[in-house]
């Protein structure tokens, strides 16, 4: 269980995060959405404690996460490159986290047969170091480094950036198995709105470092209410190109209609996908 | 539509020097190299008062020695030793300029320009004038009576274009040696090959052409000056044509992604537990990247150079040299490796922090390593033993005198390392700025045993001395997990602060 208090976060003058009182119960499956700067990835740094918070607290488990490591034990979390050491091979890096969580090496390989799928046979017997690999199958490598020591609680950072589409769903799949097999909790940033609420059963939306919106998402209702927070209206914001239009010639403003329809097919593709 | 007037190589001078100055003020280490800054401003103070008292004291020193010639004329005949002199100090002193290229690779500038920028810069380097405080008062104390004031300007600024020479050398034999470390064989060749052509011909043709060409600069003769100026233009195009390839080279990441043959296990590191697996992480840094491997295998050719001057020669007979060679040739490994202690990490330490006491097991492995590393110096030096150079007890005394103190005090600097540096890439990125923390503590660990070994030695007898250096080192060695555990916890303390330095110096590869 996560328990965050009055956790603030500012750079310089802008607050990065604000979250007054949120707790995410054991076995929830969260999707963090929000803009650009919305303070996505300072709240995961703040629980994972990578980062010092200007006030409050994050509980893991009723432990402090600035003031003891204990959470490390059962905390997997994959934020960006930075957590690849990446001049070893990925079996190495693999063996290399397995030891420092007491797994054996044969435990290792068993774990990772559950990812033969996701990693497409691209990842292993390569005899390549992480760093000579694809931005993709580094983020596949850093997902499974996170997930290899079963923690009951899993936080990824936009997991679906970079991996082709049929490991978006492969990866989709293998959180969901995940949580409901294990219980654990599992915290997921992401733009993409289909493979959120696809797969997590609670989302909050954040704007400058505050939840504006906590969404229950198990009868996966919270797409639409997301689609029309995050759609925007052209018409509205552009009043320049509006007033251009009306002296536009015929082409120009039939490019221009294509850009305020946009939202609305990238909607419709949305629903189609979801269905 | 009309194109975009292009920068002026002026202005994009102005702009790079900006922009150098920017990133040196908002480093992360800012804070701490302002403070090492003074007591570097100290040492090199102090490097001033000796260059302006050895510029009178060379004054008498020729005249005595040499009564048939004037001391300028002698001065100028050695002037060879004087930029081999500089040349090694600049390893020292200087940086290798880091080529700041990525920002501009998109952006309408002509490379080159960018990077001839970047090598103007370090000419104009205040560095390449710290020999006039020893130039200046020889200058006044021997020429001015014959040939005024503008002789004496004569022979400034040709010394000044000398030591710009040197300065474009230095560049292009240290960008050659951070390519691979045996170009090292370069600069000892060429300086091999002229220290023979000095001092085996009866006839010193060139120390005579040297002392014609200082001549030719007092007397203010244009071919002395043309010839200076094209050597200098020549090495700076060297210089440039050089950078550019290892510049795009690193840009283009040309090199061909190898396939590992044989991927190493070191499985007799298996029952150190997690602390071996740590190590195992430490051996595959310093084998595996470029940086790190280059500073490794640096250090490990001094370490066998030193070794092999103390068993084999008489060079190093006397008794500070003997010590120094002796501590320097244990420390100077761990002096470079650890100094650099978790810069390296900064590259991963995010995942490395969100697992339990990593660090510390990190700490561990890296000492640990070090240490065994301690015995390579220790078997070498079976040879000067058995000759009877140096005794037993004070190449133990100095063994553990490294391992406990040099160590300990090193180590130090993982709690105020916070800057990450690139384990590849060397000659693009970013401009890290100047350590001067780091330089303190690594001069520390230098120095700080040669001179506990002299006081000792001093005020006792040889082997009361030692005695107390080897239960001195015993001491630091033995307690080593009190104090390795006070640096993680002190790291612990540090770690927001370091840790947003590392993330804001990461550079992308």
């Amino acid at each position: 269980m996560i328990t965050i208090s009055n956790l603030k976060k500012c750079f310089g003058e802008k607050v990065a995060v604000n979250v007054k009182d949120y707790t995410i119960g054991q076995g929830t499956m969260l999707g963090l959405v929000g803009n650009n700067g919305a303070g996505k990835t300072t709240l995961f740094r703040l629980i994972l404690d990578l980062l010092q918070a200007d006030e409050g607290e994050v509980h893991i488990d009723h432990i402090d996460v600035s003031k003891s490591e204990e959470w490390k034990q059962r905390t997997g979390a994959f934020i960006d490159d930075s957590f690849l050491i990446d001049y070893l091979t990925p079996e190495e890096y693999f063996y290399f986290l397995g030891r420092v969580f007491g797994l054996k090496k044969e435990e290792v390989d068993e774990r990772l047969v559950p990812f033969t799928r996701f990693m497409n046979g691209e990842v292993l017997d390569q005899k390549k170091l992480i760093r000579d690999f694809s931005r993709g199958n580094k983020q596949k490598i850093g997902i499974i480094g996170a997930m290899l020591h079963r923690p009951s609680l899993l936080i990824l950072d936009e997991p679906f950036n970079f991996l082709d589409p049929s490991s978006q769903s492969v990866i989709k799949h293998v959180l969901a198995e995940y949580n409901r097999e294990t219980g654990a909790t599992i915290l997921v940033s992401s733009h993409n709105l289909n493979h959120t609420t696809d797969v997590c059963s609670r989302i909050a939306l954040l704007e400058n470092g505050v939840v504006i919106r906590d969404i229950d998402n198990s009868a996966h209702t919270a797409e639409q209410e997301l689609e029309s927070y995050f759609n925007v209206d052209f018409t509205e914001e552009m009043p320049v190109a509006d007033a251009a239009l009306e002296e536009a010639p015929a082409a120009e403003q039939l490019a221009a209609e294509e850009m305020v329809e946009q939202p609305v097919a990238e909607q419709t593709v949305a629903e189609e996908t979801a269905g | 539509m009309t194109p975009n007037k292009m920068i002026s190589s002026i202005n994009l001078f102005r702009e790079l020097r900006r922009l150098r100055k920017i990133g040196g003020k908002r480093h992360p280490m800012y804070d701490q190299n302002k403070f090492a800054k003074y007591f570097m401003g100290f040492a090199v103070a102090l490097w001033v008062v000796y260059l302006i008292m050895f510029g009178f004291l060379f004054i008498g020193l020729f005249s005595e020695i040499f009564p048939s010639m004037e001391p300028y004329h002698m001065l100028n005949k050695g002037m060879l030793y004087l930029l081999m002199v500089d040349f090694l100090m600049r390893f020292t002193m200087t940086k290798l300029p880091v080529q700041e290229i990525k920002p501009f690779v998109l952006l309408p500038v002509e490379k080159n320009r960018v990077l001839r920028s970047y090598l103007v810069m370090t000419g104009l380097s205040g560095y390449n004038l710290i020999w006039m405080f020893m130039l200046v008062p020889f200058g006044f104390g021997t020429l001015f009576r014959y040939f005024g004031f503008v002789g004496v300007l004569g022979f400034l600024v040709g010394y000044w274009l000398l030591m710009l020479a040197n300065n474009y050398w230095f560049v292009f034999c240290r960008t050659l040696m951070n390519q691979h470390i045996l170009y090292v064989l370069v600069p000892i060749a060429v300086y091999a090959l002229l220290l023979v052509g000095l001092l085996v011909p009866e006839t010193n043709y060139i120390g005579n052409f040297c002392m014609e060409l200082g001549e030719g600069f007092f007397l203010w003769e244009w071919q002395a000056y043309l010839g200076v100026i094209v050597f200098v233009y020549g090495l700076f195009e060297l210089c440039h044509a050089l950078q550019k390839r290892v510049v795009y080279k690193e840009l283009s990441k040309t090199e061909v992604v190898k396939k590992l043959k044989k991927v190493s296990e070191y499985k007799f590191l298996d029952r150190f537990g997690e602390v071996g697996e740590y190590m195992r992480l430490e051996i595959k840094l310093l084998t595996r990247n470029k940086v790190p491997r280059a500073q490794f295998y640096m250090g490990f050719a001094i370490m066998l150079m030193f070794s092999a001057a103390l068993a084999f020669t008489d060079v190093y007979d006397g008794d500070f040299m003997r010590y120094f060679i002796t501590v320097y040739n244990f420390a100077v490994l761990g002096v470079l490796v650890l100094s650099q202690t978790m810069s390296y990490e900064g590259n991963y330490l995010d995942g490395l922090m969100s697992r339990k006491e990593s660090i510390l097991n990190l700490l561990r492995a890296k000492y640990y390593v070090q240490c065994t590393l301690l015995f390579v110096p220790l078997i070498i030096m079976i040879l000067p033993i058995t000759e009877g150079k140096i005794s037993l007890l004070s190449a133990l005394a100095c063994f553990f005198l490294t391992s406990g103190f040099t160590f300990w005090t090193l180590m130090q600097l993982a709690v105020y390392n916070k800057l990450t540096i690139n384990l590849n890439t060397k000659v693009t990125g970013k401009n890290t700025g100047g350590t001067f923390f780091q330089s303190m503590i690594i001069m520390a660990g230098f120095f700080l045993p040669v001179i506990i070994i002299q006081v000792f030695t001093s005020l006792l007898s040889e082997n009361t001395a030692l005695l107390i250096i080897l239960s001195i080192g015993l001491a630091f060695t033995l307690t080593h997990p009190l104090w390795l555990r006070n640096i993680y916890k002190r790291f612990m303390k540090r770690r927001y602060v370091n840790m947003e330095g590392f993330r804001s110096s990461i550079m992308n590869n």
